[in-house]
Order: structure tokens, then sequence, then C-alpha cells
């Protein structure tokens, strides 16, 4: 299969200067993503989710500083590959070549993300006839079609409308056409459902899946809900305080998860088919301020072996798509195999899979 | 963070388990608000100007008239104009006793007389009326600071807390009484009063406050819906225990830094009206009175008018930096992440 | 569903709210429900259900515009005397959804914590007072050390333990959560509902457990009411609700919740609703018996089309 790598992310190291001290939010991030693949970044608050997509999109706030490492971004421009390191853009190039045109966000909270003193055509149409020059007539077209794509009803009339006379739902489908007025190569969505309705959340969730079959599109999706990511994930990457402790493809996430903190995360989700305790992660995520010594889910771990005390594991290999941090995985360490509950979960998942015809 | 551990090297591979339990994260700010608070104060240089030229021109407004031999009132025409001059300092152009060329010290034989900030046109000294002129604008200052805490938190607490029709008249009130303005009050005070420092207090306690109930009011408005709040109600507590002890204590910070900002715009009121000859009467000086004779003077004795002027522009600019660094003390930007 | 032994009677409860001359919000369109003691009512419904405003209304932070509520045999929608104003600010207290604007940042987290206690003197001295608020501290899974410090020094998780142990130090029987765990990280709701449940089995408390998310409904509630646009559309067991749905929106909410099984949920449809295409008036229909303590809000054709 042809994979045509379109961002890598390497070594990434970031830190915030705040009034209470120097915050390390990223501690070392790798990511690759490919056309036409979705990746979740899954984690909690203060996990760095976030932080590493506007690095990405080069809105970094103003106390943030970029430590160490890379951020390229592989394009066609006029059939001919180019490639942009983001990093070392200056802010002026990105606003002209990245944001928006190439690399376009959609961010979490649909009330703040819309201009309310602009009409919803004026906002589609900005981005289009900033970027790629189009004039009134060609941007309006446009726009209406996107609003058709997203499935708005009476797109014409809408255009006209401002921001609060739609519903939480609509706006975030707006959102998304913005995002994609200008046809960009990656879309990245920042929790962009978990301000909205479960029912809502579910018919934009296939909106944005049926987009990226359409289009080729290459997203990557931020969220915490496992849920959510079972759905529209091809790859998922884990972060906890800062670093991808897991990752690999959706299936091996949720049908093989081998780091302690992923069976926590999906042990901690009430699963509708039974009765049994939902287990808990003890404490609660560390503050980034202190530099941490040794693994960061070690206070919380309940597999914990010394050697999370005393050193960061490195990410070990278990299949060509599946990397894990985890002591556990070292030759020397206990054969130690995720909880009962979790495995019991998770058999009774494989057998519905079976039933369902995989 | 972790506590230390002891790891037996040789045995790094062994299960450990998780230690964490409901700790409190040793970063968190472990001070109290107003430890906080007057951290950001002091780091706010403006601010520590503004608070120690206060500090001096009130130091000043205190032993200033007795420093010196002079009354505020010791009319002594003789010594009519005399420029300012200071013993010890007369190496500097401004205070050695001459004015375009002439020294009258010298001509009129007085060389062991020493006016400080120079005489004005009866004769007064000006060092001592300066520092009298400035011991009536601070007690506008605390007079205005007085009248908003009492009326205008008071006014606008009730007008917010209860809302509805008690909230739509009280504002319909204060937006009466704001469109009148301040020299209309104290001209139609007049009629009835002596013009002289009761009026202008008078007309403070009328008008000065509204300002702070707005202020109160916004504040309450924002709190009184707040989480907290509402969990002191179902709690079971009174109409006056939320005011006074969920949200007043929320909301402390912005009526001092709102009380602060009038103070200058209060001093300034008094020595308008005295510079229209509403204010103190002679032989009392306010700041206000005693511009008002310099700007007379102005074109031939400029010191006249260069020195109360001086006093009342630091007095109002050390209030206005106080209160922007009280501002940013009590509500700093948030860094975000 | 009228008997004796109920802790909470919520009879045709309407909460309506005047917007402007023309418009009023009804917020709460005739709803009916009851809680037994020591049992878990989830109350589930998206944004607009009205769900909200059915807890602040029950505990008296709103005043009714029609319908009774009875709380222990009293009735606690009309007008109150002093004995029962007391009654209901102890014996039932609520638990709030934001952690960061649930607690007085000026306040010590004692303080916090024992404020229904002073507003009651319920505390002979303060060396009462303080044993009691270390004792709840426990429960909740705090410590001593806690007591002293302010609301800012915690995390949302923490904060919650301390709204928590703020309303449990009251020995309430009915405790009405409105959306607590919302706002948490996904490993700490587990915590928190975790102990609720335990708080639960120990003390024989209630929850009216006000929500969104069905998951964690299903993991804490003993029965569940589906609310809609004001409306309670459907209302039984945790059991006969999850396993035979019957009204439309009832089985759209359902479809919708996300599945952590991959190869599953990719292929899942969620179902839609949309009530005015399918010509449904939730006024036109009242609450139908379908089976044990499972009912439905819908006309007789309904009932008819919708019930096999």
């Amino acid at each position: 299969m042809n994979r045509e790598l379109v961002l890598r992310i390497r070594d990434l190291y970031i830190s915030f200067r705040t009034a209470a001290g120097t915050v390390n939010s990223i501690r070392g991030v790798n990511l690759d993503l490919y056309r036409g693949e979705t990746i979740a970044i899954v984690g909690e608050s203060g996990s760095g989710k976030s932080v590493t997509m506007k690095a990405t999109m080069g809105i970094l706030s103003s106390n943030g500083k970029v430590n160490d490492g890379t951020i390229e971004f592989y394009a066609q421009d006029a059939g001919k590959p180019v490639t942009y390191k983001v990093l070392e853009m200056s802010k002026k190039a990105i606003r002209r070549h990245i944001s928006g045109k190439r690399i376009a966000m959609v961010f979490q909270d649909p009330m703040t993300s819309l201009n309310p003193t602009m009409s919803i055509g004026t906002q589609l149409m900005e981005g289009m006839r900033h970027h790629d020059h189009l004039s009134r007539a060609e941007a309006w077209k446009k726009a209406v079609e996107l609003l058709r794509m997203v499935e708005i009803p009476e797109p014409e009339k809408r255009m006209r409308s401002y921001p609060h006379q739609l519903s939480g739902g609509m706006r975030q489908r707006v959102d998304i056409a913005i995002a994609l007025s200008c046809d960009p190569d990656i879309l990245i969505c920042d929790e962009p459902t978990t301000a909205l309705d479960v029912t809502i959340q579910a018919k934009i969730l296939e909106l944005i899946q049926s987009i990226q079959k359409q289009r080729n599109l290459s997203v990557i999706y931020i969220t915490h809900d496992l849920g959510v990511v079972s759905k529209i994930a091809d790859y998922v990457s884990v972060m906890y305080a800062g670093k991808i402790v897991e990752q690999g493809t959706v299936n091996e996430i949720f049908y093989d998860p081998r780091h302690p903190y992923t069976w926590g995360l999906l042990s901690s989700i009430p699963d509708v088919t039974s009765d049994q305790k939902l287990f808990t992660i003890p404490g609660s995520p560390p503050n980034m301020l202190h530099p941490i010594r040794g693994d960061a889910f070690a206070p919380r771990n309940v597999y914990a072996v010394g050697m999370d005390y005393l050193e960061e594991p490195p990410m070990f290999k278990i299949s060509n798509t599946h990397y894990a941090a985890t002591w556990l995985l070292d030759k020397r360490a206990p054969k130690v195999a995720m909880p009962a509950a979790l495995r019991a979960r998770i058999d009774k998942m494989l057998g519905e899979t079976v039933q369902d015809g995989e | 963070m972790t506590d230390e551990i002891k790891i037996e090297p040789g045995h790094e591979f062994e299960l450990v388990g998780a230690r964490a339990n409901m700790h409190i994260d040793k970063n968190y700010a472990s001070q109290s608000f107003w430890k906080d608070v007057l951290a950001r104060f002091a780091r706010n240089k403006g601010a520590i100007f503004g608070i120690i030229m206060i500090t001096v021109i009130i130091a000043f407004a205190i032993i200033g008239p007795s420093m010196n031999d002079y009354d505020y009132d010791n009319v002594n025409l003789p010594h009519q104009n005399l420029a300012p001059r200071i013993r010890g300092l007369e190496l500097l152009s401004v205070f050695n006793g001459t004015e375009n060329g002439v020294n009258r010290y010298r001509d009129l034989g007085l060389d062991d007389t020493y006016y400080w900030f120079g005489t004005d046109t009866l004769g007064r000294d000006q060092w001592t009326r300066t520092w009298e002129g400035t011991r009536i604008s601070l007690f506008i200052a605390m007079i205005a600071v007085l009248i908003d805490m009492l009326i205008g938190v008071g006014y606008g607490l009730t007008s917010g807390y209860f809302g509805g029709a008690v909230d739509g008249a009280m504002q319909r009130v204060v937006e009466i009484l704001n469109g009148i303005p301040t020299l209309i009050i104290v001209t139609l005070l007049m009629l009835v009063m002596e013009p002289g420092l009761r009026s202008i207090i008078i007309a403070l306690m009328l008008t000065g406050w509204i300002g702070m109930s707005r202020v109160a009011r916004a504040q309450v408005l924002k709190l009184k819906e707040q989480e907290y709040v509402l969990a002191a109600r179902t709690l079971g507590m009174g109409n006056f225990g939320l005011i006074f002890q969920e949200i007043l204590p929320n909301i402390f910070g912005q009526l001092i830094t709102m009380s602060m900002f009038s103070i200058p715009s209060a001093i300034f009121s008094e020595a308008f009206l005295s510079f229209v000859g509403l204010g103190v009467q002679t032989p009392m000086a306010s700041l206000g009175s005693l511009i008002n004779d310099g700007y007379k003077s102005f074109l031939n004795h400029p010191y006249m008018l260069v020195f109360p002027a001086a006093v009342l522009a630091l007095l109002m600019l050390s209030f206005n930096l106080l209160a922007d660094g009280l501002r940013d003390a009590f509500d700093p930007k948030m860094q975000e992440m | 569903m009228e008997n004796e032994k109920n802790l909470l009677e919520v009879d045709h409860l309407k909460q309506y709210f005047r917007a402007s001359k023309s418009f009023t919000v009804r917020a709460v369109d005739d709803v009916s429900f009851h809680i037994r003691p020591a049992e878990t009512f989830g109350l589930v419904g998206e944004s607009g259900s009205g769900k909200t405003t059915i807890g602040r209304t029950i505990i008296r932070l709103y005043d009714p515009t029609a319908g009774t509520v009875r709380f222990d045999g009293e009735e606690i929608s009309g007008r109150l005397s002093a004995h029962q104003v007391r009654h209901l600010r102890t014996r039932m207290q609520m638990i709030f959804q934001d952690p960061m604007a649930c607690l007085n940042p000026r306040k010590k987290v004692i303080d916090i914590i024992a404020q229904g206690l002073d507003i009651h003197h319920l505390c002979a001295n303060g060396r009462e007072r303080r044993d009691r608020v270390y004792e709840i501290l426990e429960t909740v899974g705090m410590s001593e050390e806690h007591a002293n410090r302010y609301p800012h020094q915690f995390s949302g998780g923490q904060r919650q333990r301390i709204g928590i142990a703020r309303a449990l130090i009251m020995q309430p029987k009915l405790i009405i959560a409105d959306e607590p765990i919302t706002a948490l990280d996904v490993s700490i709701q587990a915590q928190v509902v975790n102990l609720l449940k335990e708080i639960q089995e120990r003390t024989g408390i209630s929850y009216l457990f006000i929500a969104h998310d069905l998951s964690m409904v299903h993991y804490i509630s003993d029965r569940i009411g589906v609310l809609h646009l004001g409306h309670l559309v459907e209302t039984g067991t945790t059991e006969e609700i999850f396993a035979n749905p019957i009204h439309p929106y009832t089985r759209s909410l359902l479809s919708a919740i996300p599945h952590p099984n991959p190869v599953v949920e990719k292929k899942r449809r969620a179902i839609p609703y949309d009530w005015r295409a399918e010509g449904i008036n939730y006024n036109a229909g009242m609450l139908r018996r379908v089976d044990g303590e499972h009912f439905v809000l819908c006309t007789e054709e309904e009932f008819r089309a919708w019930v096999r």
C-alpha cells in the first residue's frame, strides 16, 4: 500500500513560562501522519494533546517556547513536492502557506470559534478570498457547496444568518465547512464534539468520516473520549504528561493494549452490557511544573516496577505499528497481564466482532 | 511528584505498585489570596512609585506647615510676590530668590528671610499654604472613599442582588442622578448654603458614589448565579449571609480598585470647584484656589501656579498608578497554555 | 405512582420562565416521577431538556410554576414554614457540575464543608465542628491536612469531593447531583462515581443523578428517566430501558452512545430522531405502562405502533 507521509513530528519539547514557574508541557513527542488516514490523540488534562497541535499550526501562545524538535509538513505545490519546516517558519510565512490553506483546525467550543458579528457567509468566504484569491461570486458559490456538504439545510438562506441564530451542532458544521474551504491536506479537530449532545456528536463524526473519504483528507482528532476514538480512528496515540505512552492501530490499542495507563483508561469506561464495578486509576494527573523523574505515570500505576521511579521507559516495539513506553515490556520485567475484568471485556467485544462478520 | 523511594540495585524490576494517595500537589500556590495579591503588587514598578509618592505627599501635608514659622493666613504685604528661596539650595536658579534677574530679597534687605515656595500677592507663605491645601485634598479623598464604600457599595449590592423591580427602580434613580452635572448641584446648594468644604462634601454624597454602585452591581450580577452561591442557598443561607459572606469577599478587590480610581476625580472636582470660586473660601487654601490665585499672576510670577499645580498633578498621578497596580494585582492576566 | 414509602414524589411539575411578553420558555413541562429510599434515579437528557431546571426546582432554588413535590412525606413545593425550610435545607442537598465554580475561592476547605453546620447551628463548639469535618474528609477519600487549604490548591476531582463532603456532612436523605462528573477527566469520573456508590451502600442515601452520559447513568442508576424538551418521555428500571427502549427518542439516544469496540463501532450508524417529522406531540401523550415499572409518554396509536 502506497502510504504518503503528510506530517512528521520528531522529538518535540515545549515549555511554558507561567507565573508559577516553567511548565514542561511536551517532553518528547513523535508522530507520523499519512494521507487519507485518521490519527486520534487521546489524553486527559495536562497530557499536552492540544499543545502539540497548536505548535503544528503555529498558534502556540506567546509564553510558550519550543525547546527542541522538528515538525515537517509535506505537500504538493503545482505538482512538485514541497517540505515545510513549520518550526523554522516565521509567523507570517505560516499564515500565508499553512494556516487554513494546508492545515485547518476545528476547535472545541462552537460558541466562541465563530465571530458573532459576521454572517456565516462572510466567514466562509473570508479564507477562500484571502488564500485562493477567488472572486466574490466564485467564493459564494463554493461556500454554498460547502454548506450543502456539511448537511446544513437551505444553504443559500443560511449564508446570511449569524452564528447566534444557529444551534451548537449547526455551528460546528459551519466550523468544519470553514476549515475545509481552502481544501487543506490536514484537518485537525480539537475535541470538536465535547460540547455537543451525544446525538449531534454522532452525526458530526459521521460527517467527518464521509468528508474524509470524499477528499482523501488526513485527520488528526484530539479527544479524551475512547468511544469516539473507536469510531473514527485508524491509528491512536495515547498521551500522558507530555509524552506518548502507547501508539498503534486502533484495533491494537483496543483489543491488545499494553500500557497500564491504557488499561486504566479502557477500564474506566462503563460497560453498558455488564454490571461490573468500574476500575479507577488512583490519584490525579501530575502538575507539570516539576521536572519528572522516571515514568510520569508511576505514582498512579498499580503495575509499577522499581525502574519506573528511576528512569523513563523508552518506547518498546510490539509490532511494526504498535509501540508502548512501559518497563513491563522489558525482558527483565515480570510477566504482567492486563486486569482480568478488562480481559473479559475485550474477549466479549471480540466475540461481538465475530458475530458482526469481521 | 514522588517522594523518595528506595529501590535496591538488582531489584529494579520488581513490582512496586502505585504510591499515589490524595496528596496535595506541592506546586499549587500555597499562599492565601492576599499574599498573592501583595506579591503581584510589589512587582509593579508604577504602583510602587505611586504608593511611595502618596506617602511622601501625605508626610509633607502633615508636617509641612509646621516646618517653618509662617502661618497660612499671615498677610504680610511688604513681602508680597517674593520668589522661592531655600537656604542651601541657592545654586539652583529656581530657589535663589531671583526672578527675571531681580532679587527682591536683596532689594528689600531681607537676607535672613526664606520663603521656600515664595509668597503670593498678599505676602502669605506659599509653602505652608500649599501643604494646607494638600491636606484638604487628602481629606476630600478620604471622604470620597468613605462615601463610595458606604453608599455606593451598599446601593449597588442591594440593586444587583435583589434584581427585578427593585433593581429597575434603583437604577432609574441612579440614571437621573447621573444626568445632573456636579457643578449644577453645587451651584444649587449655594442657594441654601455657604460655599465651602461642606457644600462640596454634600455634592459628593449626592452623586460621587454612582460609579462605584455600578461596579458593585455588575460584580454582584456576575457572581449571583455562581455555583458556590447556589450551594450556600441550598444549605439554607439567608440573603444577608449570601451578600456579605459569599459575594462580598470575592468582589472586594474590584471594589477597592474602583475606589482608588475615584479618588483622583474627587480631588480634581474639589480643585476645580475651588478654582471657579465655589469651593473653599479665603483665607483657607486648597490646591484649587491656590491655582486660581496663581493663574492670575502666571505671566509675571509663574512660581505661584507651578508649585500647587505640580503637587496636584503628582497626587492624582500617584493615585492613578496605585489604582492601576491594584487592578492588575487583583486580576492578573492569566497566561494560557 | 403514589406510594407512602417514596422519599421523593414529583407530580406534574411545571417550570415556565417568562422570557418576554410574548414568549415563555417551558423548561419543565408536566414531569412526574418518584424516588425511593436508598435508590439512584438517573435523569437523562440533552441540552435544553430541562434536567438541571428540575433539580433546581425540587430543591427550591426556583419556585415551581405548577405541580407538587413531596419530600419525606411533606409537601415542599408550596409556601414553606420555617420548620419545613429547615427540613428541606438539611435533609436534601445538592452537588454541582463545575468543580472550579462550586467552592468559594476565598474560604478555607474546613469552612466550606462546615457551612451547613454553621448555618443551622448544629455544632456545640469548634472542636466538634473540626472533628466532624475531618471525619467527612476521610469518608470522601481526602485527609485532615486538606482542611486548612484553599480550593485553588486542589485538582478538579478533589474539589468535587469537597463539594460532596459539604453535602454529606448534613446527613441528607437525598442528594441531587447535577452533572457532577461532566467536567472531570475520564479517569477521575470513575473515581467520583465509585465514591458515590460506596456512600450509598454505607448510608442508604438516595440520589437524583442528572447527566447526559448514558453509560455512566447506566452504571450508577437503579431507575432512569429520559427527558426531552421538558417532557419525561420514558421511565423505568435501568434494565428495562436499556433492554427494551420504546420511545423513538430513547432509541435514538441509546444508539448514539459510542462503544469502545472499533470494529463494531466503525460500522454502526446512529438512529436519527426528528419529532416534528414523525409527528409526535408530547402534549398529546400521557405516561402509559409498558411493563413492570416501565412507562412511555405516548398516545394510544403510538403505543400500539411502538410496543410489540
